[in-house]
């Protein structure tokens, strides 16, 4: 897997999003264990406190549990995952949504530039 | 720890002189060899060789006393020798007792060249008659022999731990400056036998002053009268063990407080 | 109990202040970043903590205990220099190092050698600068020691060695041990970093954990470094 980190924030916060994305995209099943702290550490380049913080708001949020003697695993509860993937979206909407209107396209020209742009791709592809 | 640090100076060492130990023998052997079969110029040549190699070794062990403390205590080696779970004591000791040993084997083995080229130039049985007739025409019974056996041999035990405590002293002191640290410590060499001289010269005209002071020249009299000629020699004898004894002491101090408070590697 | 704590630690050389009362804690598991430009006093303050430097007031524990013997047995320290026997072959100084120190892992060096091809066979004189740096490393990687001390790791180095020696320091994370780590590259070392020390003209100028520096600053260690440490 591949990790970017931008270094004005902190790492912690950047390695939950990450996780996050990679639960909600399905690369992490729901119910599939996560590699050991270390060897995540290891693969990002990063230290492994960093890691075990970004877990541990994981673990808060709900989407990753703890089992005593195994290990970490991804939840198996779908409505979590699902709940976080579109929480995830309105946030990329409206960070997509404020850029547009910083352009000078509002919402509804927005919508209407997207349904233009789905229909010609449809057109190319038939 | 000291047996340890002890085990690799001897490898360090070990490695430049057996094999000039075992050049040494050899060559001997083989100088003895043509010494035997009479044939002079190989014979010449052998014992050329010999004795070059003895000049070698006297030389090289002085070099490599000096070279040992300084590379591995005061150069780049130094950061991983003091950061050695092991006292300063011991890492002193390792190196002086090595030392020391190294000497009085160096010595063992050019006797033994020695012995064996002159036993091959004039017979073992003549050299075997000298040493006898030199022990039955001393002065001293057996008993006082194996008493003054003792002291030459403390004597140079503690010589040779004098002479090699006096360079580390030196070597350290050279901590005390940042450039030019070889001159720092041949100074310290200087200053300190110097010192050492002057205070012998006190010391002796000290002595003959009172020598001079009639009563006192009668008290120092009757105290050495009081013993015989082997007494006189003790008395002489143990009171250079004893400053040698002291001069060691002072060295090892100063090497110590250098190494362990005043450390400064570059 | 912190694994290595400084208080008002004082260094004079004749008119020099190389340390400033000098105030530092750092617990276990922690790995923390000594950072400043030159002559800021890194060196003398990990030396003073190997015990190759005496303070000239104030004091330094590690684990508890005043530099010493016992202290030197926990604490792995990794020079600028090379401080290897030139003469020595690799497999001497293993043997060397378990010899010495009681939580030298002979597992882990012969591995981590493995690893990089290094032929114990060799003598340290033959190898490249940069493979006795890593022959170093390595060594001092191999203690499960309680502190390790490591000076300028990734000064002269190039990157895919850099890359090496981090992942190294990662993959032999000890909660129980904890990594100081002194440069003036922060750029490349800041993510492995739990917490950041600046030593300006022998001072602490700053101690924290990067998670924070980067949450109140909103810039990266190596920028903020950068506006504290302006010509």
């Amino acid at each position: 897997m591949t990790w970017t980190f931008t270094p004005d924030r902190p790492i912690y916060l950047q390695l939950q999003e990450q996780f996050k994305l990679a639960i909600v995209s399905g690369l992490f099943k729901p119910g599939g264990k996560i590699p050991a702290v270390r060897e995540l550490a290891e693969d990002a380049s990063v230290n492994p406190n960093t890691v075990q913080r970004a877990l541990t708001e994981l673990e808060r949020d709900g989407l990753v549990h703890t089992q005593r003697t195994s290990g970490r695993f991804v939840t198996e509860d779908v409505t979590v995952i699902e709940k976080a993937k579109s929480e995830m979206a309105m946030e990329l909407i409206d960070v997509f949504l404020e850029k547009m209107a910083a352009i000078g396209y509002g919402k509804s020209e927005t919508v209407k530039i997207i349904s233009e742009k789905e229909e010609v791709s449809a057109h190319a592809n038939s | 720890m000291l047996g340890k640090l002890m085990k690799y100076e001897f490898m360090a060492l070990g490695r430049i002189f057996l094999p000039l130990f075992a050049a040494l023998i050899i060559m001997s052997l083989v100088s003895s060899l043509f010494g035997y079969l009479q044939l002079t110029i190989p014979t010449g040549l052998g014992i050329f060789v010999a004795v070059v190699l003895i000049i070698g070794i006297a030389v090289i062990s002085f070099i490599i006393t000096i070279q040992r403390f300084w590379t591995n205590l005061l150069s780049n080696e130094g950061y991983l020798t003091m950061t050695l779970p092991a006292s300063v004591d011991s890492i002193i000791l390792s190196k002086l007792f090595v030392s020391a040993i190294l000497f009085i084997v160096s010595g063992i083995v050019v006797m033994g060249s020695i012995l064996i080229m002159g036993g091959a130039w004039m017979g073992f049985g003549s050299i075997l008659d000298m040493f006898i007739r030199a022990f039955e025409n001393a002065p001293f019974n057996s008993y006082q022999m194996v008493i003054f056996l003792l002291q030459s041999l403390a004597s140079v035990i503690l010589g040779s731990f004098s002479f090699i405590l006096l360079m580390y002293a030196c070597m350290s002191l050279s901590m005390l400056v940042n450039k030019n640290r070889w001159l720092m410590a041949f100074g310290s060499y200087i200053a300190i036998t110097t010192i050492l001289q002057v205070v012998a010269v006190l010391i002796a005209t000290i002595i003959a002053a009172l020598g001079f002071h009639d009563r006192l020249d009668g008290v120092l009299n009757s105290f050495l009268m009081n013993f015989s000629l082997f007494g006189q020699f003790q008395f002489l004898s143990w009171s250079v063990v004893g400053v040698t004894l002291v001069l060691c002491v002072v060295y090892y101090l100063i090497t110590r407080h250098m190494l362990s408070k005043r450390l400064n590697l570059q | 109990m912190p694994i290595l704590k400084c208080s008002s630690l004082h260094k004079v050389y004749g008119h020099t202040v190389a340390l400033r009362n000098a105030d530092l804690e750092i617990e276990p598991g922690r790995i923390v970043g000594l950072l400043g430009p030159n002559g800021s006093g890194k060196s003398t303050l990990i030396k003073i903590c190997t015990g190759l430097l005496t303070p000239s007031s104030g004091f330094v524990q590690i684990g508890g205990s005043n530099p010493g013997p016992e202290t030197k047995g926990i604490v792995s320290y990794l020079p600028e220099n090379s401080y290897l026997n030139s003469w020595m072959k690799v497999s001497h100084m293993i043997s060397f190092f378990k010899d010495f120190y009681s939580d030298f892992n002979m597992a882990k060096a012969t591995e981590m050698l493995s690893n990089l091809n290094i032929n114990t066979n060799s003598t340290i004189k033959s190898l490249s600068k940069g493979t006795k740096e890593k022959v170093q490393l390595i060594l001092v990687m191999a203690r499960d020691a309680k502190l390790y001390l490591l000076d300028e790791p990734i000064g002269g180095v190039d990157p895919a060695a850099r890359d090496y020696i981090l992942n190294t320091i990662i993959k032999n994370y000890n909660p129980e041990a904890s990594v100081v780590i002194s440069t003036h590259l922060i750029y490349d070392i800041e993510q492995v970093l739990d917490d950041v020390i600046f030593l300006k003209n022998g001072e602490v100028a700053l101690s924290s954990s990067v998670d924070d520096l980067r949450e109140q600053r909103g810039m990266s260690v190596d920028a903020y470094f950068r506006e504290v440490f302006k010509c």
